[in-house]
C-alpha cells in the first residue's frame, strides 16, 4: 500500500510561495483597513445619536421624514434624472459620430469631449456664473431666470458627466460588428432601421451602463451645486453642510447612507449587465468601417460643434475671466489673480500640495493596485485571498467620494484610534484619494494582465525562477503603457477631486481643489478661477507628459509587439 | 526499464465536479507516454497535478521512489510546454530558451545555440516571437523546457495549435528528438492519430478514470473497454447473438470470435479495414450489396447491407490491393478471428 497525502496536508510552499502569500494577506488587510473599516464606522455612526448612544433606525428614519431633507432629496433625484436624460441623448450622438461617420476632426473632437476629466467639477460651475449670471455678457438669453438653481446644476453637471458618458459609449460602439450592418444592408433594411435593429441592441448595455454613470455622479457631486444652485438644495451638499457646518455626524453619516443607495443600485445593476458580456465581440467580427454621407456627416459634426463650443466655453470662460482685471467691465490682461498671497484658502501652497497629492497617488496607487492585481492574478496566493482582495478591489466604484471622506472622518478622527496619527496629514489624503479611484486603476490593470498568457507564469515556475524574476523581466514590461495610463488617472483624479478630501484636509494640507472651493465661498471669484487654471494646466501637462513617455515606450517595444507578418 | 514516474490513487475534485478519481499511473525512465482523452477527461489536470501547477486532493506522485506530490514546481525537475507556446514575448528567442539557465554569460550562450540546433532554429537568437511562425515558436518553447537539463518532459497539446502540415512535422521532429534524448516525455493529447503515432504507451482517460493504458497496437486492435474501442478510430457495431452454446451469430449466421461471452445479444466490434470482401463465395459465407461509395484518397470506404438481415449496415475499408466493386454488387464478407470483439450491447 502506497502512503496517501490526506487533504489536511497541503503542498510545500517554496521562498517565493511563501512571499507571494504574505503580500497578498497585507494587500487585503490594508484594503480592509482603508476601506472596509472606515464604511462600518459610517453604519455605526448612522445608528447612534449626536451623543453616542445607539438609536437604531432613529436617525435614518429621522432624516427621510424631514420636510428640508425631503425636499432636498427630491431635488438631487429630480437633477439626476434630468442631467441623465439630457447628457446620455446628447453623448450617445457625439460618439455615434466619432465612431460611425467619416466626418473630419474626429480626434480633435474627441479630445474636447474628455477634456472636462482635466477639470474640478466647481470650474464649469464658476463659468456658468461669469456667463449667466446678473452680470454675465449672456444672462439675457435666460429670459430672468436665474442661473443660480437647477438650470445652473443642470448645465453643470452635463458639462462634469458628459466625458463619462462618452468613455462608456464609444467602448460600446467601438465592438460594433460589420458583419450585421452588412447583412441588414444586404436585406434591404433602411439607415433607420439597421440603427434601431443593429445599433441599438448592440449598445443597448453601454447605454444602461451610462445611464447609471451620469445619475450616480450627479446626485453625489456637490461641487457644481455649492456654486451654482442658489437656494435649490441637495443631498450631496446637505451631508456636506450637516458635517462641516453644524459638526452634526450622525445626520451626515444618515444622509452619506442614503447617498449610497443610488450609487449600489447602479453597482449592482451595472455587475450582473456585465455578466457573461465578455465575449462580445467574437474572434471572427469584423470591425465596422463607416461609409462617407454627406448629409448625416454634415449634420454629426455641426453637433459635435456645438457640443464642443458648449465644453469648450465653460472651461475658456473661467480661464479667460482669471486673466482680467473684472470680468465683464474691464477686460485688461492681468496677472494679479494669481497673486494669493492675500487671499484666504491656501494659495501656492494648495497649489503644490495638489501638486505633491498628485505626484504621490499616481505612484502609491499604481504600486498598490499593481500589486493587488498581481497577486489575484498571477501568484499562487490562497484562493479565499484572492477573493477578498479581488471583490474589495470593486467596491470604491459604489461609494461616493463624500461618503468615503465621511467614513474617514469617523473612523481616523477618533482618539482611540491607533491609526489617528494620520489624521490631517498628506498620507491619509493620499490613501483616502487611492481608495477613492481604485476600482478604475484595478479594473484597468487587470484587463491588462489577463492578456498576458498565464501559462507563462507556470513556465517560468518550472525554470525555477521566483514570481518576482519573472514580474520584473516580463509582466512589468508588458503592462507599462497600462501603468502609465493608470498613473495619469490617478493625478488628474487626486487633483481635481473635491468630494472625499474635502473632510480630510488641514491648513497645512489644504488643496487646489478645496482653495477653489473656499475662494469662491468667499466671493473671490478670479482668484478661484485662476486656481482652476492651474489644476487643468497641471493635469493637462501631466497628461502629455504620460503620453509622451507611453508613445516612446511603445515606440521602443515595436519590435515585439509586432504581430507575426 | 526501470520505473521512473509514478502516480498513485490521485483524486481532484472541483467542487461537486470530480475531476480525477484515483489515477494510478506508472511511467518507464525513457517512455514516451500519452495521456489520451476527450476535453473534459481530466488529463490536462492530471499534467497540472504532476508539475505541480495544481494540487491534488489525495494522492501521491513519485520521481523514482521519491515523493514529489507536494513540492512546488521548481523542485520538480521538469519541463513543459503548452498548446499555445507561452514564450515570453518581450524577451527574445535567445533569452527565452536560457530564462532558466543560470550559468554564466558565455556557458549560457553556448547552451542555447546547442539547443536552437538541436529545434532546427539556429541563428534566431534575436528575433522577438511575434517574428516566429507557430511552429518555430513551439520549437523555441520546446528548446527552453530542454534548457535546464530535466528529467522529464511534460507537453500539454503541444502541437494542437498548428496547422495540419506543420503539426504533421513538428510529431515527427518530437519523436526523433525524443528517441535522441530518451527524456521521460508525458504527453496530454485529444488527437488519436498523434497519440499512436508518438507514444510508446498510451494512457486512455474519460471522466476522470483511466480506461486503459497499454502500447498503441493494443489500444487500437484490442480495446478494452467500449469508450476506448469507440474513441480510438473508426469501428462498426452490429448487434449479434451469443447462443447458449457460445457461438457468435451475425445475421443468423456464425462468426469466429475468439472468447468466451454469456448468452444473449451484445455488440460486435470491427474495424472497417478489417472486413474483407473475398474473391470467392464460400459456403456458408455472409454476403452484402454495395450501397455506396465514398473516396477517401488511399482507400475507398464502402457502406454495405448484409443481404440477410438488411437493417445491418456495415463500413467496410478498400485498398487498391482488394477486389474491384461497384456500386450495387453483391459481395461475400470475411471476418478475420484475431480483430474480433464483443461488448455489451447497451446503446452507444
Amino acid at each position: 500500500m502506497t502512503p496517501r497525502a490526506g487533504s489536511g496536508r497541503g503542498p510545500i510552499l517554496s521562498a517565493d510561495e511563501r512571499l507571494a502569500r504574505a503580500l497578498a494577506y497585507g494587500a487585503a488587510a490594508l484594503l480592509v483597513i482603508f476601506l472596509v473599516w472606515p464604511l462600518a464606522e459610517i453604519l455605526v455612526k448612522a445608528l447612534q445619536a449626536p451623543g453616542g448612544q445607539f438609536v437604531g433606525l432613529a436617525n435614518l428614519r429621522a432624516a427621510v421624514t424631514e420636510p428640508r431633507l425631503q425636499d432636498a432629496a427630491w431635488n438631487s433625484f429630480a437633477l439626476a434624472a434630468a442631467a441623465t436624460a439630457l447628457v446620455v441623448p446628447a453623448a450617445l450622438a457625439f460618439a455615434f459620430a466619432l465612431t460611425q461617420s467619416t466626418m473630419p476632426g474626429k480626434p480633435l473632437f474627441k479630445l474636447i469631449a474628455l477634456s472636462p476629466l482635466l477639470t474640478p467639477s466647481l470650474m464649469p460651475a464658476i463659468s456658468l456664473v461669469y456667463l449667466f449670471g446678473h452680470q454675465g455678457p449672456l444672462n439675457g438669453w435666460l429670459h430672468g431666470l436665474p442661473i443660480y438653481g437647477p438650470l445652473g446644476i443642470l448645465l453643470g453637471e452635463t458639462f462634469y458627466t458628459f466625458p463619462y458618458a462618452i468613455l462608456v459609449l464609444l467602448t460600446a460602439l467601438a465592438v460594433a460588428d460589420a458583419r450585421l450592418y452588412e447583412a441588414a444592408e444586404v436585406l434591404g433594411a433602411s439607415r433607420f432601421r439597421r440603427f434601431l435593429t443593429v445599433t441599438v441592441p448592440n449598445i443597448r448595455y453601454g447605454l444602461v451602463s451610462a445611464c447609471l454613470i451620469v445619475f450616480t455622479l450627479v446626485i453625489t457631486d456637490f461641487g457644481v451645486p455649492i456654486v451654482v444652485g442658489g437656494h435649490c438644495n441637495v443631498l450631496a451638499l446637505e451631508a456636506y453642510k450637516q458635517v462641516l457646518g453644524q459638526q452634526n455626524f450622525a445626520k451626515g453619516a444618515a444622509i452619506g447612507l442614503l447617498l449610497l443607495v443610488p450609487a449600489v443600485v447602479s453597482f449592482g445593476v451595472e455587475r450582473w449587465l456585465a455578466r457573461g458580456r465578455a465575449g462580445a465581440m467574437s474572434g471572427s467580427s469584423k470591425a465596422y468601417a463607416a461609409k462617407p454621407n454627406a448629409l448625416r456627416d454634415a449634420a454629426l459634426w455641426i453637433w459635435c460643434a456645438a457640443v464642443c463650443v458648449f465644453l469648450l466655453g465653460l472651461i475658456g470662460t473661467a480661464v479667460a475671466a482669471s486673466f482680467m482685471k473684472l470680468w465683464p467691465y474691464n477686460l485688461h490682461l492681468t496677472l494679479a489673480h494669481y497673486d494669493f498671497a492675500n487671499m484666504d484658502g491656501g494659495g501656492w501652497l494648495a497649489f503644490r500640495n495638489s501638486l505633491e497629492l498628485g505626484a504621490l497617488t499616481a505612484a502609491l496607487g499604481c504600486a498598490m493596485v499593481f500589486a493587488g492585481a498581481y497577486l489575484v492574478e498571477k501568484t499562487p496566493a490562497p484562493r479565499p485571498v484572492k477573493a477578498v482582495i479581488q471583490s474589495l478591489a470593486l467596491m470604491p466604484m459604489a461609494v461616493p467620494g463624500l461618503v468615503l471622506g465621511l467614513g474617514y472622518v469617523f473612523c481616523f478622527d477618533r482618539p482611540g484610534n491607533p491609526l489617528h496619527r494620520l489624521y490631517g496629514t498628506m498620507a491619509i489624503l493620499v490613501v483616502s484619494t487611492v481608495v477613492h479611484f481604485y476600482t478604475t486603476a484595478h479594473m484597468a490593470v487587470m484587463t491588462s494582465l489577463r492578456q498576458i498568457d498565464g501559462e507563462v507564469e507556470s513556465v517560468a515556475r518550472s525554470l525555477r525562477r521566483p514570481w518576482w524574476t519573472t514580474c520584473v523581466r516580463v509582466t512589468v514590461p508588458m503592462t507599462l503603457p497600462v501603468l502609465l495610463d493608470v498613473a495619469r488617472f490617478f493625478f488628474v483624479s487626486a487633483a481635481t477631486t473635491v468630494s472625499c478630501v474635502i473632510f480630510l484636509y488641514t491648513p497645512d494640507t489644504v488643496l487646489a481643489s478645496v482653495a477653489v472651493l473656499n475662494m469662491d465661498d468667499a466671493g473671490d471669484t478670479a482668484p478661484a478661477a485662476a486656481m482652476a487654471t492651474l489644476i487643468v494646466v497641471s493635469c493637462l501637462a501631466v497628461t502629455l507628459l504620460l503620453s509622451g513617455a507611453g508613445w516612446w515606450l511603445n515606440r521602443r517595444a515595436q519590435a515585439w509587439r509586432r504581430s507575426p507578418a | 526499464m526501470s520505473e521512473f514516474l509514478s502516480v498513485n490513487g490521485i483524486v481532484k475534485r472541483f467542487g461537486a465536479f470530480t475531476a480525477l478519481a484515483d489515477i494510478n499511473l506508472q511511467v518507464a525512465q525513457g517512455e514516451f507516454l500519452c495521456l489520451l482523452g476527450p476535453s473534459g477527461c481530466g488529463k490536462t489536470t492530471l499534467l497540472r497535478i504532476i508539475a505541480g501547477l495544481e494540487t491534488q486532493d489525495l494522492g501521491t506522485v513519485l520521481v523514482q521512489g521519491r515523493d514529489i506530490g507536494r513540492l512546488p514546481p521548481a523542485r520538480r525537475d521538469y519541463g513543459i510546454v503548452f498548446q499555445n507556446y507561452a514564450l515570453f514575448p518581450n524577451l527574445d528567442v535567445a533569452q527565452n530558451v536560457g530564462y532558466g539557465l543560470r550559468t554564466g554569460r558565455a556557458r549560457r550562450r553556448e547552451r542555447v545555440e546547442e539547443l536552437l540546433a538541436l529545434v532546427g532554429l539556429s541563428g534566431s537568437e534575436r528575433k522577438y516571437p511575434s517574428q516566429l511562425s507557430g511552429g518555430q515558436q513551439q520549437r523555441v518553447a520546446l528548446a527552453r523546457a530542454l534548457a535546464t537539463g530535466p528529467r522529464m518532459l511534460l507537453l500539454d497539446e503541444p502541437l494542437s495549435a498548428l496547422d495540419a502540415k506543420v503539426r504533421l512535422h513538428l510529431r515527427h521532429e518530437l519523436k526523433q528528438l525524443h528517441q535522441k534524448l530518451g527524456i521521460t516525455t508525458l504527453m496530454v493529447t485529444h488527437d488519436q492519430e498523434e497519440a499512436l503515432s508518438l507514444a510508446d504507451t498510451v494512457a486512455v482517460m474519460d471522466h476522470g478514470t483511466l480506461e486503459q493504458v497499454g502500447t498503441p497496437q493494443q489500444i487500437y486492435q484490442q480495446p478494452a473497454s467500449r469508450f476506448v474501442a469507440d474513441f480510438v478510430g473508426h469501428a462498426n457495431w452490429p448487434l449479434v447473438n451469443v447462443r447458449a452454446d457460445g457461438k457468435v451469430e451475425l445475421a443468423g449466421q456464425e462468426i469466429p470470435v475468439p472468447g468466451a461471452y454469456p448468452a444473449g445479444s451484445a455488440r460486435l466490434f470491427c474495424r472497417p479495414e478489417d472486413i474483407r470482401i473475398v474473391p470467392h463465395h464460400a459456403q456458408n459465407g455472409m454476403m452484402a450489396l454495395v450501397e455506396s461509395l465514398e473516396f477517401l484518397g488511399p482507400v475507398r470506404r464502402a457502406t454495405l447491407r448484409l443481404e440477410r438481415a438488411p437493417e445491418i449496415l456495415l463500413q467496410v475499408d478498400l485498398s487498391a490491393k482488394d477486389p474491384w466493386v461497384d456500386e450495387g454488387d453483391a459481395v461475400p464478407l470475411a471476418f478475420p478471428a484475431d480483430r474480433l470483439r464483443l461488448f455489451s450491447a447497451e446503446a452507444v
